[in-house]
């Protein structure tokens, strides 16, 4: 009686052979496929995202101060400084009324200008191009024109004198009690449109049959859009609100620093321009960098927060 | 993958040529003159005739107010420019102590070139230590423009008290003019609220108070800070001042919106020429009990030199050529009438027929008008400069206290 396979591998039933190394080299020459791929992508997160990423940190328990000067360790200086800093403090509580302010705001606003986009109104094509625009403007542009909005004689206090509102006028951008909101304003114009471009965009692909027989149970649009679109959309919503969190959060800098330079005072500093101006103006680099720890512990809490508040229901 | 090899080969060969070419270059220099202005009009020209000259080909950059940093990183990259062309002020006043540039005091005297340049702008240009950082080669005057034409509709004289001041501004009001302006935002404003500041501080503490802080414990400090904002609350300033930037009050004093604004001598070529005719150069007006016995302006000859890097340093040959260019009188005056520079040079014809009034005023008449206030930029450290900016634009808000303001400046010093 000639062996069997069964008989190799004390009883264990095996597949032939040359099928186990066919199988083993396709393997082998997908891994390899994948890593030639990936490889320079990799090469290039680990160079230049995870490598300045650690890099804060390690800065962060560093004095550095400016590029040419060398740095000596000090521990925890910096973050004990930061917390007697009433700057940061200052910068702390401008950002968190940013993103209070301007986050729901963006995300009710855009969500609702989305489902209304999504519905194919007449001219709705020229309108998703107009809504868009802000976001292909660059900054500069963008800042440029509110500063005209925003001057003593700028279109805002032009309006309110022709109405009657002379007390109203203020130098918005230079008057400590609105020099914030005018930086809000700037970040609400030009983020509604866009994200309510991007829920459009994901809206458009939901069931139509659902609306109507929505509608044929009396739904009005108002109830379509919060009882049904919403429940439906969640998860994606708390994505787009994750991002401009992060966004809000991190790259207030560049319009804080074109609209108002963080001041008049410290009235419109937020924390990414602190982070900017004590690196780049102060030259407090390792100063700057526990900053940035502090901001990348802020987003890393504000993004669990909301997704936990926006998960799905199983 | 070997289809692939001649585009890889050429384009590392081609990387390798574009890193060498920076280096064949005899001479890079890089600069804050733009071609957008007077200056860097007159700087491309003369390059041009300097590289026909004398055989050297010269690669010019121009930078923005990142200069600083750029030249910084190079520097890191071991990529600088041989030559860098920026003023005395903030990151470059450590440059010399860091290595990232080097002394020019031998040079100077080994060239002979220590004669042609004013003493007290080599003072400007020399550490304690006594090591010149560069070569001079533009200096500024920072006066008060006033506008005799509206003083006169007033019923005015060029103010030189504060009390003379807030009477005028009144009057000048009255008449529908806005009195002084200023962008109270930014730098223009920044420096004038030093000016004012400084109006009862002693000379032997101005400078310790800019480089360590301390204002709200300074009784001359605090002293001077009540009265900027005592002429804010008088009217003096234009209305919304707090949000008006220098190319506001530019704008404002040549279409004669505005009686009055502090500008430098770099103003000048922007001027309308009617304007130009009715303007005369003065100070700011001084409290009766002040330090100061005649309005003050500010003077410097720091507007900008020849830092020479230490890659500067291998090529001394190139870079003697070219500052020996530089400092030939008829080159250097085209950067007086046609860049309306003040020269830190002791023999820069000025030719009257094709200068600017103005400049000629201002080189003529204004040391006979005016003290010259310390320029508080030399002094404050570099980490607090930024701050100091934003707390002096607090000061111009209607409202704000002196304890805000002189407690938002001394946070800018923690």
């Amino acid at each position: 009686m000639l062996p069997t396979a069964k008989d190799s591998f004390g009883g264990v039933p095996s597949t032939p052979p040359t099928t186990n190394t066919r199988h083993g080299r396709r393997r082998w020459g997908e891994m390899l496929a994948f890593l030639v791929l990936a490889g320079p992508a990799f090469i290039w997160f680990v160079v230049f995202m995870l490598r300045p990423f650690t890099e804060m940190f390690r800065l962060s328990f560093r004095d550095w101060y400016g590029l040419l000067r060398p740095s000596e360790p000090v521990g925890w200086a910096n973050y004990t400084y930061m917390l007697q800093d009433p700057i940061f403090w200052t910068a702390a509580r401008n950002s968190a009324v940013h993103i209070a302010v301007t986050l729901p705001l963006m995300i009710v606003l855009a969500f609702t200008l989305g489902f209304f986009l999504s519905l194919r109104p007449r001219g709705y094509r020229l309108l998703s191009i107009i809504f868009f625009t802000p976001a292909i403007i660059s900054a500069p542009v963008r800042i440029m024109m509110f500063l005209g909005l925003y001057a003593p004689d700028g279109l805002i206090n032009q309006g309110l004198r022709i109405i009657g509102l002379d007390t109203l006028t203020r130098v918005w951008a230079a008057d400590k009690s609105t020099a914030l909101g005018a930086v809000i304003s700037a970040d609400l114009w030009a983020g509604i449109g866009f994200t309510a471009v991007l829920f459009a965009a994901h809206l458009s692909g939901i069931s139509k049959d659902i609306f109507e027989s929505a509608e044929l149970d009396g739904a009005t649009w108002w109830t379509k859009l919060w009882r049904i679109a919403y429940p439906i959309s969640r998860g994606y919503v708390g994505v787009l609100a994750m991002l401009q969190f992060l966004w809000l959060l991190l790259s207030s800098a560049q319009n804080v620093l074109l609209l108002t330079n963080g001041g008049p005072g410290n009235a419109s500093t937020t924390l990414a321009f602190y982070l900017y101006d004590q690196a780049f103006v102060a030259s407090r680099l390792g100063y700057s960098q526990a900053i940035g720890v502090v901001l990348f512990v802020f987003g890393l809490a504000g993004m669990l927060v909301i997704r936990a508040s926006f998960k799905e229901p199983i | 993958m070997h289809k692939a090899r001649p585009f890889f080969g050429f384009a590392f060969v081609t990387v390798l040529t574009c890193l060498g070419s920076v280096s064949a270059q005899d001479l890079t220099i890089w600069s804050l003159w733009s071609e957008a202005t007077g200056t860097g009009t007159v700087f491309r020209d003369v390059l041009e005739t300097f590289q026909a000259s004398s055989g050297l080909s010269v690669e010019h950059t121009t930078f923005g107010e990142d200069l600083p940093e750029a030249y910084e990183t190079a520097v890191l990259a071991g990529r600088q420019p041989d030559l860098v062309i920026i003023n005395l002020v903030d990151k470059p006043a450590d440059w010399l102590e860091l290595g990232a540039t080097v002394p020019v005091t031998a040079w100077l005297d080994e060239w002979g070139l220590r004669d042609r340049v004013l003493e007290v702008a080599l003072e400007q240009w020399t550490t304690p230590e006594g090591e010149t950082q560069a070569f001079p080669y533009s200096g500024f005057v920072w006066p008060v423009w006033y506008n005799t034409k509206s003083l006169e509709a007033a019923n005015l004289e060029v103010p030189t008290t504060t009390d003379e001041l807030i009477a005028a501004a009144k009057a000048l009001r009255e008449a529908g003019k806005d009195p002084v302006v200023v962008g109270g935002i930014d730098w223009s404003g920044n420096k004038l609220f030093w000016q004012v500041m400084q109006s009862y501080v002693p000379a032997e503490e101005v400078i310790p108070l800019f480089q360590e802080g301390g204002y709200c414990g300074n009784e001359g400090a605090t002293r001077g800070i009540e009265l900027f904002l005592s002429l804010r609350d008088a009217g003096v300033f234009a209305d919304n001042v707090e949000g008006l930037q220098a190319a506001n009050m530019n704008s404002a004093y040549f279409d004669a919106s505005a009686a009055i604004m502090p500008a430098g001598t770099w103003a000048i070529a922007e001027t309308p020429e009617a304007v130009a005719q009715d303007t005369y150069l003065g100070g700011f007006p001084v409290p009766a009990d002040g330090i100061y016995t005649k309005p003050t302006a500010y003077a410097g000859f720091t507007g900008a030199g020849f830092w020479v890097s230490p890659s500067g340093a291998e090529k001394v040959d190139s870079v003697r050529a070219f500052v020996e260019y530089m400092y030939q009188p008829e080159i250097a005056a085209r950067f007086v009438t046609e860049g309306n520079n003040i020269s830190p040079l002791t023999d820069i014809p000025i030719d009257s027929a094709t200068a600017a009034p103005l400049l000629i005023q201002a080189q003529n008449d204004l040391n006979a008008r005016v003290e010259y206030a310390v320029l508080a930029d030399t002094y404050i450290p570099g980490d607090a400069l930024g701050q100091t900016e934003r707390a002096t634009a607090l000061a111009f808000t209607p409202g704000t206290s002196l304890d805000e303001v002189c407690s938002a400046l001394d946070a800018a010093y923690r």
